[in-house]
């Protein structure tokens, strides 16, 4: 085959597409995947830190096999058969690699699999690589990692945001067709948006968290990132329902998402909330533009726009940051050199424990030192009360005001971030601003609620805007058929304009 | 009953967190993380303005009731050879076990 990744997805543009394509014998398995892997290993992107062509190829193969066995793909029963995905590598995939980004683990090779990588294979999914992130998810644009930064899919000045950035990159250069993400307080939906792809965190539970890499275990979920809306959707379905290895699986089956998209919006009984206290100082005007084309198309749909208030809003970031790092200091605690990981030679020459521990951690990056120090404070003996506690209950009265909102509301609205991507190297040197970026991305997290994350328009620069929904807890379903009404809109208006 | 001072973080202190943490730090990373540690803490701080008295801490997002399974042993992952797949990453390994250096 001589067809580019960037020409194949510009032609068979969905998971759908490329099954009737199967189906035509106009693709086959095998080639896809080495059009894929080809455009991985020759990219400049670094949005991969490993790549499996081994493994690929041979799913590859056992996917060929049915595919000439069944003659058409079997939708029902494997509804990936032959997409090639990357997998954020803070994920485990039995037999290949996790680094998390980080030196103290670049020799790992987990023993298992991740419960939604095992789910994306039952579905014939082709596992392409990992890809890269910020060291352990620790970070907002894909500066924090071990193995280097990635460079932005259109704008190469600029930082694809994090920490799933390899996966949102992958998916927007045509590396991979879609990619998992993990978002604990913005991680999928940042990297969606500033790179011009669809990312979706689930309701917490929605999808297992065994075989995941813990940040913070009460805010991580693994989520679908993908060039369309129903990919997602289909994605979601695969990965979704209890899973007994991880405690905090809700017990509802998978979503059906897919058919979802197909149901007919009662646009007049559609309440969308907009937050007064999020549309302020430090929101770009273009964004702000962006954003507010798309609520407008909405209510001329018949949709309800509704004022809602969220005063809690300047303290989002205080509570996040003090809740994120006192769990990473508790999870992060497992990476001694022991069973896993990293043993550097000077840890074979040192007198006691202690100092093997030190001389282990001590290859953690900056952010996740920096995080791990700040974590063990807000924990520590005297301050616990005053930080760690005092942010647990913060997030309750948030919690309750979300719910408060959503008593009148179907979703609520908003951008993802308050600018497009920013220049490399721009904020890493104060965390304290690259922080602040996350504002309204976190509220998801803290409250377990799903958020979609969907292309709504660029900059003058040529820059992706990304809208952001939110809905009550596991109305996912709900939430992508919108999402998807909206990104049909906008390809409508894109096609206009070009 | 909360701080209504602001916590001074010193370098002392950074030191005392790293090495609970085991943590090793090098002078300039104990001079950055001070610095940081402290604009953090002071922009964290105005979390102590608000009133949550009798708020209950929220520690987990949904009131998800731990599903727990039942305790019944299951066949560890084993390699072909039937060594237990665990100790396959472990950077050294005696008797079936992970070896550490001496701790006494």
């Amino acid at each position: 085959m001589s067809l580019t990744t960037d020409a194949i997805v510009k032609q068979f543009p969905s998971v759908k597409h490329i099954h009737d394509a199967f189906d035509s014998k106009k693709l086959s398995v095998f080639e896809l995947t080495q059009s894929f892997l080809k455009s991985a290993s020759e990219s400049r992107h670094n949005a991969y830190i490993t790549l499996c062509p081994e493994l690929a190829l041979e799913q590859a193969r056992a996917a060929q096999v049915i595919l000439e066995k069944e003659k058409k793909v079997p939708r029902e029963k494997l509804p990936l058969l032959g997409i090639p995905l990357g997998i954020k590598d803070l994920i485990h995939r039995q037999g290949v690699r996790t680094t998390c980004a980080s030196k103290v683990l670049e020799n790992y090779i987990p023993p298992f699999s991740a419960t939604a990588v095992s789910r994306l294979e039952s579905a014939g999914a082709i596992v392409l690589g990992k890809l890269n992130l910020d060291e352990f998810g620790m970070g907002g644009s894909n500066e924090n990692s071990a193995f280097g930064p990635v460079i932005h899919p259109t704008h190469p000045d600029r930082v694809p945001g994090g920490s799933s950035g390899g996966s949102a990159c992958a998916v927007r250069a045509s590396l991979c067709f879609g990619a998992l993400g993990t978002d604990t307080g913005g991680s999928v939906r940042l990297p969606a948006s500033y790179c011009g792809i669809v990312g979706l965190k689930p309701t917490y539970g929605r999808v297992s968290r065994y075989g995941l890499t813990a940040f913070a275990s009460s805010l991580d979920q693994i989520g679908p990132m993908s060039r369309t809306v129903e990919d997602a959707a289909l994605m979601l379905d695969v990965l979704s329902g209890h899973d007994p290895l991880d405690s905090t699986s809700d017990l509802r089956g998978a979503t059906q998402a897919r058919i979802a998209l197909s149901r007919e919006i009662n646009w007049s009984a559609t309440r969308i909330g907009v937050p007064k206290e999020y549309f302020v100082e430090g929101l770009s005007a273009e964004v702000q533009s962006s954003i507010e084309k798309s609520l407008q198309w909405f209510e001329s749909r018949g949709a309800k726009l509704v004022p809602v208030s969220l005063p809690l809003t300047p303290y989002v970031i205080s509570v996040y940051y003090l809740i994120a790092v006192s769990e990473a200091s508790s999870n992060l605690a497992r990476f001694d050199g022991v069973r896993y990981g990293v043993r550097p030679l000077a840890a074979d020459h040192v007198k006691d424990l202690r100092e093997f521990y030190t001389q282990v951690r001590g290859r953690f990056g900056a952010e996740v030192k920096r995080r791990i120090i700040l974590g063990t404070f807000a924990l520590s003996s005297g301050y616990a009360d005053d930080y760690y506690r005092l942010a647990c209950q913060v997030r309750r009265k948030m919690t309750e005001d979300l719910q408060q909102a959503f008593r009148s509301v179907d979703f609520i609205a908003s951008p993802v971030a308050p600018t497009t991507a920013y220049r490399l190297g721009e904020k890493s040197q104060d965390p304290l601003q690259m922080y602040l970026n996350d504002i309204y991305t976190i509220p998801a997290n803290l409250a377990g609620l799903p958020a979609l994350s969907i292309p709504c328009g660029q900059d003058r620069d040529g820059l992706p805007i990304g809208l952001q929904l939110m809905a009550p807890h596991f109305q996912e379903e709900p939430l992508l058929a919108v999402g998807h009404a909206l990104e049909q809109w906008q390809k409508g208006e894109s096609f206009h304009a070009s | 009953m909360y701080l209504n001072y602001m916590v001074n973080v010193n370098e002392k202190l950074t030191q005392q967190v790293a090495h609970l943490a085991r943590l090793e730090l090098s002078q300039q990373e104990v001079e950055l993380f001070t610095n940081q540690l402290n604009q953090v803490l002071q922009y964290v701080q105005k979390l102590q303005e608000l009133d949550v008295k009798n708020v209950e801490p929220m520690v987990h997002p949904v009131s998800l009731d731990s599903y727990l399974r039942e305790d019944i042993i299951q066949k560890p992952l084993e390699d072909s050879e039937g060594h237990p797949l665990i100790l396959s990453s472990a950077p050294e390994t005696l008797f079936e076990g992970f070896k550490v250096p001496p701790i006494l």
